[in-house]
């Protein structure tokens, strides 16, 4: 992330100074400011979510969904079982994501990305199981793509519903490419660098999870 | 399309008729259950704070010098046969600004039309992919990871497999 991070920065500021726009020296402050405004406009929804959901573990909810993706995630996610924790959270994270409810995708994802560190071998480095979670939350699964239909409604589309079936293919060719590659990628490394996060017998949570 | 408006309006109720009945029948504290969780959603959200501020700050100066208007006006030298090239421009920026695309997406359905070729590709791009930065970003700042290993590559190549996916489908059922 910090050559992301750098070289996303340096490359803008670089453009801008070859091509003469000093005006995005005020880029950093607005855009800080852009941040804050907008998590801000978030977090009601976000702690919405979260106190809902909340409700659901304590209820058994969250168990009893578990329950039922353990064998798909199981598949994906191989030592999962092990950790009923994490596959809970992130089965939850992954209906959400499903619905489309991006206030409760993100806290969900996050919790979900927790647990999964408590099994981590290594805290500074991502495990097999969060790359594989995470190539399914960015190739993105949602079903309806309300707010798209919602832009097509008011732009005076005649049939507004008619992406909903391409956008569904898309986003599976999406998933399948992002699941094939994270394996493609994970059994590269594991040939260099002889690294098998996942042969690591999953631990019981030492401590624990707090923000 | 009025079944899908019921659905939307309604899912939402149902959903939380369900959590809080099921926790009321299990004889769970409910309200103070729900407080807690709220707690911890506003703890998220200040966790998540510093992070989208890093992020929006490198994603405004890639946007603002004009870094990425570039890179898609170069891009658009390759002639796909079909593929307009205000479309490359939302596909560039779809992987950093889930609200920058939909402004960008909001444009071209004004002025080509949503029902155009256009106009149906741009809206199923947006939908198609998660912002992969963003949420690459807030993932693994919230356990605070750095190394990442593949996840980055991962995320683009899912975003890149989806809009190719995308374009020839669109080529396929609106021709």
């Amino acid at each position: 992330m910090d050559q992301v991070w750098f070289f996303l920065i340096m490359a803008g500021i670089s453009w801008a100074a070859f091509h003469g726009r000093a005006d995005i020296s005020g880029v950093f402050l607005t855009e800080a400011r852009e941040a804050v405004l907008f998590i801000v406009s978030l977090a009601g929804g976000i702690a919405f979510w979260s106190g809902l959901m909340k409700i659901a573990e304590e209820s058994g909810l969250a168990v009893f969904l578990g329950k039922i993706a353990e064998k798909p995630l199981s598949f994906l996610l191989p030592g999962i079982k092990t950790y009923p924790r994490a596959l809970q959270a992130i089965t939850l994270s992954l209906c959400a994501n499903f619905l489309g409810i991006g206030n409760a995708a993100t806290p969900l994802g996050i919790k979900a990305m927790q647990e999964l560190q408590n099994a981590n071998p290594d805290r500074n480095t991502a495990s097999d199981a969060m790359c594989t979670y995470m190539a399914l939350v960015m190739s993105g699964l949602t079903i309806l793509p309300g707010t798209v239909l919602i832009l097509r409604t008011e732009t005076g589309s005649g049939f507004p519903g008619a992406v909903i079936f391409p956008t569904l293919l898309a986003t599976m060719a999406g998933t399948a490419a992002a699941l094939f590659l994270d394996k493609f990628f994970r059994s590269c490394g594991n040939r260099k660098k002889h690294r098998r996060l996942e042969a690591v017998p999953w631990k019981k949570p030492g401590r624990a999870v707090g923000l | 399309m009025n079944i899908l408006r019921f659905i939307a309006a309604w899912a939402v109720p149902v959903f939380v008729s369900i959590v809080l009945s099921t926790g009321f029948l299990r004889k769970v504290k409910i309200y103070d259950a729900f407080i807690k969780g709220a707690r911890q959603g506003l703890e998220t959200s200040l966790t998540i704070a510093p992070i989208l501020i890093a992020m929006f700050i490198a994603i405004g100066i890639i946007r603002q010098s004009g870094a990425l208007s570039a890179m898609a006006g170069f891009l658009s030298i390759f002639r796909i046969r079909g593929l307009p090239p205000e479309i490359i421009g939302l596909a560039l920026l779809r992987p950093f600004s889930g609200s920058g695309s939909l402004a960008l997406l909001a444009r071209i359905l004004k002025s080509h039309g949503p029902d155009s070729f256009a106009g149906l590709l741009a809206s199923i791009l947006q939908g198609t992919t998660e912002t992969t930065f963003y949420v690459l970003t807030v993932y693994f700042g919230a356990v605070k990871i750095s190394e990442t290993r593949h996840c980055l590559l991962v995320g683009l190549g899912a975003d890149l497999a989806a809009f190719i996916t995308a374009f020839y489908l669109c080529r396929l059922f609106f021709g």
